[in-house]
């Protein structure tokens, strides 16, 4: 069985991806010691809550040098949920200004601040379908237009348009997946989307999230 | 686009699932909650809701166990609610599995405890449940699983438990429930109307077509329990109806 560390900050309820990580038949291992973390080569980033809170935790733990490590290993594989996708960008602007991962080229914004938000309620809960922009190993065209559950109150929106997997609409136009290296982040619940959700999580299990370089043409 | 809701609620009372009729609960149903949710599962409900309406206080660990044992199998948002008096019950409750826990007469006795929970795990986790009694020309919550009036109107009960930090409220009727009429969608609309949080309608749906009138009041997800522990493929059959009724709900699973 291949095993799949969770990375354990305390940041947010992590039974229901050990539940969904059993159901797929993988061996979900939650990690608190950020070099324990290096033996694993399928890492999963959990999250709930503030992103302030949550990136001076994964401070506090030790696990940025970790994280960093495990992105540069290029047969590693991590996958960012939720609070985790928002982690591994560039910056949020969640009650202030700060610094994340910086893996991807993205700002982490408040659905709040845009003009129409007024008419709509946040967070944005419950289910909302995709929009897949184009396949990785871990999505297929199947996956498309299906409906995820969702609950955030920030989105993401990146800057270099190519790191972006897959798009969702609720108030304006977001993220919902995104993918650079060997880091994918998901903004809804996969653990928590039924059959589409756990398809997901089984080929993360099965393939990684390592982005293959496109193949070059022989002449 | 994002979707209305179709919420499967399961009573368990000593262990076992059971019926519930305005707040009376007689008819056991399953002696293992996790048929109920296997079923759901298959049936793709959008969420479950498990409710603890045992008189003592001391079912609080087996209700645990049983919330453990369910969410192994329950991979769509699981809430769970019943005699959560402490902080630290709250945080068993999540580390068992629940993605929100459910209040009820703590928005009134310990109203502090809501707001503690809120903090901790953020509103989107924190439901407030309201039980209203509703007569001719008044309406008030009850507490203590329907047996003790609060002489608080449904809309300000409401509004008290956003203020404290709630991010959902759970509407439920003892005089609807199990009457087989629908919602009490005059007090559901009040309350709807009252709050900026999803607002969700139970008590009292029997036919299909009492989701579209619960939606139509205002509510952002319906749920049932009866009517769908009692009709095989219950809520396919449901969300196929409300899709027909132009009311936007997740197609997996349609009939």
């Amino acid at each position: 069985m291949t095993k799949v560390a969770i990375v354990d900050y305390k940041c947010g309820n992590i039974k229901s991806l050990l539940n969904a990580f059993q159901k797929v038949g993988g061996d979900p291992v939650l990690v608190s010691d950020p070099n324990e973390l290096l033996n694993y080569d399928r890492i999963v980033l959990p999250g709930v809550g503030a992103f302030k809170t949550a990136i001076d935790s994964l401070r506090v733990g030790g696990f940025i040098d970790a994280l960093n490590q495990i992105y540069l290993s290029p047969d590693k594989s991590i996958l960012g949920i939720c609070l985790g996708l928002q982690l591994m960008c560039k910056r949020s602007w969640e009650n202030g200004e700060h610094e994340g991962l910086g893996w991807f080229d993205a700002d982490v914004l408040p659905f709040k601040e845009l003009d129409t938000a007024s008419e709509f309620k946040v967070p944005h809960m419950g289910w909302n379908s995709i929009e897949l922009l184009r396949n990785t190993d871990l999505l297929a065209d199947e996956l498309n237009n299906q409906d995820f559950y969702f609950v955030h109150s920030y989105y993401v929106r990146v800057n270099d348009p190519d790191i972006a997997v897959a798009n969702c609409d609720y108030i304006t136009d977001f993220q919902a997946i995104v993918s650079f290296g060997n880091a994918m982040g998901i903004q809804f619940h996969p653990e928590k989307s039924q059959f589409s959700g756990l398809k997901i999580l089984d080929a993360f299990v099965k393939f990684g999230c390592q982005q293959k370089m496109p193949e070059v043409a022989n002449a | 686009m994002l979707k209305n809701r179709l919420i499967a609620v399961v009573i368990v009372r000593d262990g076992g699932v059971v019926q519930s009729i305005k707040f009376k609960h007689t008819n056991v149903i399953h002696y293992d909650a996790i048929h109920a949710i296997e079923s759901f599962n298959r049936w793709s409900v959008d969420e479950i809701a498990l409710v603890n309406v045992s008189l003592e206080k001391s079912s609080q660990e087996k209700f645990r166990q049983i919330l453990e044992h369910v969410s192994c199998e329950c991979f769509v948002p699981l809430t769970a609610g019943g005699w959560i008096d402490s902080f630290e019950y709250g945080l068993e409750l999540m580390n068992s599995g629940a993605d929100k826990i459910m209040l009820n007469s703590a928005v009134d006795s310990d109203p502090e405890l809501v707001t503690r929970l809120a903090n901790h795990f953020g509103s989107q986790s924190v439901v407030a449940s309201i039980d209203v009694v509703s007569e001719q020309n008044k309406s008030e919550v009850f507490v203590d699983r329907g047996t003790k009036a609060t002489g608080v109107e449904p809309e300000l009960w409401a509004q008290k438990a956003q203020d404290l930090g709630a991010g959902e409220i759970f509407f439920n009727s003892v005089t609807f429930d199990g009457a087989r009429k629908g919602y009490d969608l005059k007090n559901l609309q009040k309350v709807c109307e009252s709050v900026s949080i999803p607002v969700i309608a139970f008590g009292g749906a029997f036919r299909w077509k009492h989701f579209v009138e619960g939606f139509k009041a205002g509510a952002d997800a319906v749920a049932a329990a009866n009517i769908f522990h009692y009709t095989e493929q219950s809520t396919k059959y449901a969300r196929r109806h409300i899709h027909e009724a132009g009311i936007p709900v997740r197609l997996e699973g349609m009939i």
